[in-house]
């Protein structure tokens, strides 16, 4: 038993590669911080800056930005880099909440359907059909005007609405992972089908969840914007950066800088999450460390 | 349940006794309802303790289809698999757990059958941990001894199955199924993946670990040369069908099936001057389709000598001489070499 294939000891491969910080890049580094300063914008902005947020103050009605206004005030006069730090907090609670919903909600249909197959499947792709057919602002519409427009009930349809791209991706998913050998492996060695679920099926399909819950974290933010243009999302007088960038909308010829400042937030936002949840798929991922 | 009276040696392990595995593709419409695939079509077969049985044929012919069988990855379409008498099918699902473990299974694609995603002492410990078998200190210092009987260190337990060689690979495959202590392990075309120098390795652990655990192998190949090497019996399969068993001696010196002398054929012998000189029979036209199989003997379609009887009727698999039996009406006999 003294293999030549058995005697190279494994860890040259591990030691070529940089170390995670260094993978990391300065780029990931700039996103990191401006996703920490969304965070303490978050927790600690409405604390200080509500009343700047709030208030309306007519006489500095639509006023480019400027060294007191950095991102200029809105059509009552109001500060936008104030609100934009407000609009933080309940714009991340619905946006992350609703793609946390989405998310659970997908991957267990999605992975029942494609795991199970047969009727299962049938039953879960019908679930999802069913979704496809209904109007998503429909469904809100009628969710919110029963139950009422609070952040829970928000959270709970723009995960119900979401989950299909879960479903669909992960049933995919599931079904080429289900082929594998090593599936089979498990099931020799006497592993269960929840065991296999949890240690090789569900792992192994975490990557392509991550890609899409970063996608999906804008459409989140876009469908919260459109919810609170029908006046079913977040109650003004309290911003939110989709409607902030609606409330701008009128004025996009004449005053910009209302749309352009919480745009560029989404966008740097979205941005920074996708390119993070990218670097730690990359890392999580043993089969790429070679 | 076991009789520890009967002695070692005649112990059947594992056994199979006519099984059929069809699979049925979907109909279209709902109007058709196309042949099935008869992958496994009457298939016994016996594995007593320390035995190492061989079942070799071409790509497609049901091999590995058998060893998923026998390993209750699939449940046959007909017949019966018995794991010490016992019909695995219908046993309540203790023995059934019994059986999974006494039973293992080494699979071909190395790198396929490892979880890229878990440590290779994760992957190993994987039985144990389903089965709950043990105490975690005591699983853990099982897993460390498996790995070390297939010539793996504690470095490599450590390592991701990407971050291993193909051999290495096949070494925690064969880690993984010798953990859970097992009588038989069934080996499906372990070797086919690797290269030849490591091929050799391998086929010497193998053998190691039958003399060291007292295993009885399943070993289904295409390799003539390996086969000779680790099989005390051979037995040949075609479209489904076993058409000879013998012992490895004879069955190397004189097959009588005409399929299987064609195998042995077409095994090239490192020698010029013999192999230029040799006879090479060469098989006529194409396998036929599993789904639709030719009547009365499945081989006469590509047979040399297959006479009018051949389409007629099919032959049943008959004794011919000692520890040998061969489905064929016209075998052919040892003398007439």
């Amino acid at each position: 038993m003294t293999g030549i294939d058995a005697a190279a000891p494994p860890d040259d491969a591990a030691a070529s590669g940089a170390s995670p910080w260094r993978r990391f890049g300065i780029l990931n580094a700039l996103f990191a911080l401006w996703l920490i300063a969304m965070l303490i914008a978050a927790l600690f902005g409405p604390a200080f800056l509500a009343e700047q947020a709030m208030l309306p103050r007519l006489d500095f009605r639509l006023k480019p930005p400027d060294a007191a206004n950095w991102l200029g005030t809105d059509a009552v006069g109001r500060d936008i880099l104030a609100r934009v730090v407000v609009a933080a907090r309940p714009t991340l609670t619905i946006a992350l909440g609703g793609v946390a919903v989405g998310l659970v909600i997908g991957t267990l249909i999605g992975t029942l359907a494609g795991y199970c197959g047969g009727w299962v499947n049938l039953v879960c792709m019908a679930l999802v059909d069913i979704k496809l057919g209904f109007p998503t602002i429909l469904f809100a519409i009628g969710v919110i005007a029963v139950f009422g427009s609070d952040t829970a009930n928000l959270v709970i349809v723009i995960g119900v609405t979401g989950f299909v791209t879960y479903a669909r991706v992960q049933r995919g998913v599931v079904l080429k992972i289900k082929a594998q050998p090593y599936i089979e492996a498990a099931r020799a060695v006497g592993s269960s089908h929840a065991r296999i679920l949890a240690l090789h099926v569900v792992p192994n399909a975490l990557s392509p969840l991550l890609i899409v819950a970063s996608i999906d974290l804008v459409r989140v933010i876009l469908l919260e914007a459109s919810l609170s243009f029908i006046g079913l999302g977040i109650q003004p007088p309290t911003p939110s950066w989709g409607g902030m960038i609606n409330a701008g909308r009128d004025y996009l010829q004449t005053a910009w800088w209302i749309c352009v400042g919480p745009g560029l937030v989404i966008m740097l936002t979205a941005l920074g999450i996708s390119r993070l949840g990218d670097w730690l798929r990359d890392e999580l991922d043993p089969s790429l460390v070679t | 349940m076991i009789d520890a009276t009967s002695p070692l040696s005649t112990e059947i392990l594992l056994e199979a006794d006519s099984v059929c595995v069809h699979f049925q593709a979907a109909s279209r419409f709902g109007l058709t309802r196309p042949p099935p695939v008869r992958a496994v079509d009457g298939v016994s077969l016996r594995l007593v303790a320390g035995d190492s049985l061989a079942v070799v044929g071409e790509s497609g012919c049901g091999k590995s289809t058998l060893a998923r069988a026998l390993a209750a990855l699939i449940a046959p379409t007909a017949g019966q698999v018995r794991y010490r008498r016992r019909d695995v099918a219908t046993s309540g699902c203790h023995e059934r757990r019994l059986m999974r473990r006494a039973v293992q299974m080494v699979f071909q694609n190395p790198s396929g059958a490892l979880d890229p995603r878990l440590r290779v002492e994760t992957i190993v410990r994987e039985g144990l941990d389903a089965g709950a078998i043990g105490m975690r200190a005591e699983r853990v210092a099982r897993v460390a001894h498996a790995l070390d009987m297939v010539g793996l260190g504690a470095q490599h337990a450590r390592a991701y199955p990407g971050q291993l060689s193909g051999g290495q690979q096949q070494r925690v495959g064969i880690a993984r199924a010798i953990v859970m202590a097992p009588e038989v392990l069934i080996c499906d075309e372990v070797t086919s993946a690797l290269d030849v120098s490591i091929k050799v390795q391998i086929v010497e652990l193998l053998m190691s670990l039958r003399d060291s655990l007292g295993l009885a192998y399943l070993f289904i190949s295409h390799d003539l040369g390996i086969v000779r090497q680790i099989a005390t019996r051979v037995a040949v399969m075609y479209l489904g069908q076993i058409v000879e068993t013998a012992s490895t001696a004879s069955f190397y010196r004189a097959p009588a099936h005409p399929y299987s002398v064609a195998l042995l054929s077409a095994v090239p012998i490192p020698d010029p001057a013999i192999e230029a000189t040799r006879h090479h029979i060469e098989l006529l036209g194409e396998v036929p389709s599993p789904s639709n199989m030719p009547t009365g003997c499945r081989f006469r379609t590509r047979c040399a000598q297959a006479q009018p009887r051949c389409a007629a009727e099919a032959p049943e698999l008959r004794d011919f001489g000692p520890g040998r039996a061969v489905a064929c009406h016209y075998p052919i006999s040892a003398s007439a070499d």
